[in-house]
């Protein structure tokens, strides 16, 4: 994912020649506020801003806004984008400290203070001193229908913080690698677990109360 | 080394990159504990079903046509409105 070494005098005389569509020419395309460059940076990863916005819980005439936003910052600043990450890494975090911002003006996230600390004290609980369950996990009878299942897991959804649903939407939704997710939020490897664990603990512990099946999955027909 | 419930549903819903001890005793247990399995496929699920909620909202929401519509309004923000399309 790294640049290759340019020293910097080649990269002044890499810049006026036409440079094939590649990686590392990208991302001086981009500095140099290529309009081509730009476009194809907005064109390219678009529905995928979008996509993340809606999975952070916004609507779409919300998501519109955060995602024009994120465009507008980027192209202002595109002479500071190094190319050490991918357009898209960078876009992503744009966006994420775009929304984070916005929940905290609000004051939204402060509805979660305390909440981890709950989750995980919860979820002790499940387990007797020896490790073993002593509330097991419930699995009801029947199986839910699909619609009814994504309407509530987006309600139980909402019960945790921006940053571990961020996580949680660019590793499920958009399928992307740890390390990426990491650049995005700013998190190292570990902190990125700690944040997934919770907020899948307490999903999960969301759907359950509301008695809804979550069966037939993929780990159960592999094994 | 055996791994117990609360190590596997810990695991299990951190996710990431096992090693291959920890996928030996995970796998061991899982097949050993029919408890753990049910937690497991249900974490596995969440993604499946969080995945599947927001591929829902983009359909409904989110057709070509609303996407050319913002990509046009963000190019002409911006200044990148299209002129003449150059061929690479």
């Amino acid at each position: 994912m790294s640049l290759r070494n340019y020293s910097s005098s080649e990269r002044k005389f890499a810049v006026p020649s036409a440079p094939p569509p590649d990686y590392p020419d990208e991302a001086s395309r981009i500095r140099a506020r290529d309009p081509d460059a730009l476009r194809d940076a907005v064109r390219a990863n678009l529905r995928d801003l979008l996509k993340a916005a809606r999975g952070a819980g916004l609507d779409q005439q919300q998501a519109e806004e955060a995602v024009q936003e994120t465009f507008r910052t980027f192209v202002e600043t595109a002479e500071r984008f190094e190319g050490r990450s991918k357009v898209r890494t960078w876009l992503f975090g744009i966006l994420y400290r775009k929304l984070s911002e916005a929940r905290r003006a609000l004051g939204r996230e402060r509805r979660f203070e305390g909440l981890d600390e709950l989750t995980e004290e919860v979820f002790n609980q499940r387990f007797g001193a020896d490790g073993r369950w002593s509330s097991p996990p419930v699995t009801p009878a029947e199986e839910f229908e699909r619609r009814e299942l994504r309407r509530e897991i987006a309600q139980c959804l909402e019960a945790s913080p921006l940053p571990q649903r961020m996580a949680f939407v660019l590793r499920e939704v958009h399928g992307l690698e740890t390390d990426e997710i990491c650049e995005i939020l700013e998190v190292d490897r570990n902190y990125l677990g700690v944040m997934l664990y919770r907020l899948r603990i307490r999903t999960r512990d969301c759907l359950e109360s509301k008695g809804l099946g979550l069966q037939g999955s993929r780990i159960g027909e592999r094994s | 080394m055996m791994m117990n419930c609360r190590e596997l549903a810990e695991i299990v819903a951190r996710g990431g990159e096992l090693s291959l001890r920890q996928r030996l005793a995970l796998r061991l247990h899982l097949r050993l504990c029919p408890p753990c399995r049910d937690y497991a496929e249900q974490i596995d699920k969440l993604g499946e079903v969080a995945c599947d909620a927001v591929e829902a909202d983009m359909s409904r929401d989110c057709c070509q046509e609303t996407v050319r519509r913002l990509e046009n309004s963000i190019l002409t923000e911006c200044g990148l409105a299209e002129e003449p399309v150059k061929k690479r």
